[in-house]
């Protein structure tokens, strides 16, 4: 009893006494805070924001910091180093309504970065890349700076440079995850050297180096949260290369019960494709027949959804959480969502910020401090939650666009296989066979790739790696032999 | 007046005149189209002929992916 008494209550009072200790240690930086709301000091927003930020109260500080900002005034370096803090906690969103002028004025890395961004945005890529380069190796925001930089090069077809920069943002990122302990800060990094690998494989398949662009897209591994959304872009390298056969297994892969959240209608009409330049039509036309099937009604419901009205704000937050009562297909759809870094990012945001609207809203003293802070809080937190269901909701209707594009570009296929027939017709002539069988003969595979067969069953440690065998159906006989062959 | 009468005069003799005219045509002309000869080389073929031609397929432009510059800003962009 003594022993389980020790075991027992040893962690709990040590964790109780930190509780205590670290709530008061808050609470006396609020108590602070407000103190400096009502005096007259001259740098009373610099004293607010430390205060804040000691206890933890980062969306509070941001008004004090926008003010801040907003005065001509040099920054110390301990106020540098507090932007840097508030806006790697909060985000670089609500610091776009400060001038280009003024984030000019400061300079610094954080400013440097938030402006850069902001041009970007604006379409102004020259102005971006002079900011983003002000970054400094050893910065926080180094590595993204490199990948936003990589993109911009991309867009001005400065292709060199955009592959340096990508290079750069890969290294510096996985150095920086490396000596990162936070597992937040540890995801941040991993995401954008996975990104900026992914970004080195776009560029060389639009330099047509596709052996290149697959041995980069190789390096993300299958643990990647990208993992997914890079199949369809390795499918198409492989489709570049002409083995059609290596595009379909990827593009089966999406077929497979652990992938069933992830559909994409290109991934079917690049399906389409490879069988057609097979000359399998039959195969194409079916693919093309599948897809008038199941999207039709995908989009119609997707349709009805989004017409419905959308009168309350959190609408499609809800129905992204709890999309209970759905249809499959809009619950697939909305894990998809889910899973999106901007969307978990800026629900996280929401959140966070909902919580400090609360503190200060269920504060038992009323005072000018919290008056005013509840009432930016609130607005924010409802501009937040505008800016996530406007997201949800323009990636349902990119989808619904997506479905419709791609349908009349695989009514193209069905036409192109129709004339392709009636040529064969007219030359009396046809294809060798009717339908082609897999065989492994018909595999194009590399030193470290092996062969197992297929067999009903989709294993994860295989999604990714399947491969068709199929043969090339694209000989063509004369129709008289064919038919006495046949007889 | 003596102007007058000398020019009604003259007119009277002219009109007299042109009603003397006889105009004849030829009744018959024969053309020998086989003793006419033309001066130039003839390059046309000996007889008829008709060369077969392939047939024109029209090829639709079907869907490619030629960048992911799209994926790439959206990648940036929903970053944070």
């Amino acid at each position: 009893m003594k022993r389980l008494y020790k075991n027992f209550l040893s962690p709990t009072i040590i964790c109780l006494i930190f509780s205590i200790f670290v709530v008061n240690i808050s609470s006396a930086s609020l108590k602070k805070a407000q103190k400096y709301y009502s005096s007259d000091y001259a740098n009373k927003n610099e004293l607010i924001i430390l205060e804040l930020v000691k206890s933890k109260k980062y969306y509070s500080a941001v008004p004090f910091l926008i003010k801040r900002l907003e005065k001509k005034m040099p920054l110390s370096p301990a106020l540098k180093k507090l932007t840097r803090i508030i806006v790697q906690k909060t985000g670089t969103y609500d610091f776009f309504s400060l001038s280009d002028e003024i984030l000019k004025y400061h300079n610094t890395q954080t400013t440097n970065l938030i402006l850069g961004l902001k041009l970007e945005g604006s379409g102004n890529y020259a102005g971006a890349i002079i900011e983003l380069k002000k970054i400094k190796e050893t910065h926080y925001y180094y590595p993204e700076a490199n990948m936003t930089l990589g993109t911009l090069y991309n867009q001005l077809e400065l292709f060199t440079e955009s592959m340096q920069a990508n290079q750069i943002c890969q290294l510096s990122a996985l150095k920086k995850e490396k000596a990162s302990n936070h597992h937040k800060i540890k995801r941040y990094y991993s995401v954008l050297k996975e990104s900026c690998l992914i970004h080195i494989a776009r560029i060389k398949y639009k330099l047509g180096k596709y052996h290149a662009s697959i041995k980069a897209h190789e390096r993300v591994t299958k643990t990647s949260y990208k993992w997914p959304y890079i199949l369809l872009e390795k499918a198409w390298t492989n489709y570049q290369l002409e083995n059609y056969n290596r595009a379909l297994g990827l593009l089966v892969t999406y077929k497979s019960p652990l992938l069933s959240s992830y559909f994409f209608p290109e991934s079917e009409v690049l399906t389409a494709l490879s069988y057609f330049k097979m000359c399998l039509w039959k195969d194409s036309l079916k693919v093309i027949d599948q897809y008038y099937n199941v999207y039709k009604h995908k989009s119609q419901d997707l349709k009805a959804l989004l017409e419905e009205k959308d009168s309350e704000n959190d609408k499609y937050i809800n129905l992204i959480l709890n999309p209970k009562g759905e249809t499959p297909y809009i619950k697939n759809l909305s894990t998809q969502i889910r899973k999106k870094v901007k969307f978990s990012v800026q629900l996280a945001h929401y959140k966070k910020e909902k919580d400090e609207y609360l503190f200060f809203k269920s504060a038992r003293k009323k005072t000018p401090f919290t008056a005013n802070l509840v009432k930016y809080l609130a607005a924010s937190v409802k501009n937040k939650k505008t800016k996530i269901n406007f997201f949800a909701k323009q990636t349902m209707t990119e989808f619904i666009n997506k479905i419709h594009y791609f349908s009349y570009e695989m009514f193209n296929i069905k036409l192109e296989i129709m004339a392709n027939k009636r040529d064969l017709i007219y030359k009396n002539k046809r294809l060798v066979a009717d339908r082609s069988r897999g065989d492994i003969d018909n595999l194009s595979k590399k030193n470290n790739q092996h062969f197992w067969s297929y067999k009903g069953a989709f294993w994860a440690d295989e999604l990714g790696d399947y491969s068709f065998g199929l043969k090339s159906n694209c000989k063509k006989v004369d129709s008289r032999i064919a038919y006495k062959d046949k007889r | 007046m003596k102007t007058f009468t000398l020019a009604l005069i003259f007119y009277c003799f002219n009109i007299s005149a042109k009603e003397n005219v006889i105009i004849k045509y030829k009744k018959y002309e024969k053309f020998d189209l086989g003793s006419l000869q033309v001066k130039g080389n003839l390059i046309a073929p000996g007889d008829i002929s008709v060369r077969k031609r392939g047939n024109k397929i029209f090829h639709r432009k079907l869907y490619d992916r030629a960048e992911w510059d799209k994926e790439m800003k959206k990648d940036i962009n929903n970053l944070r």
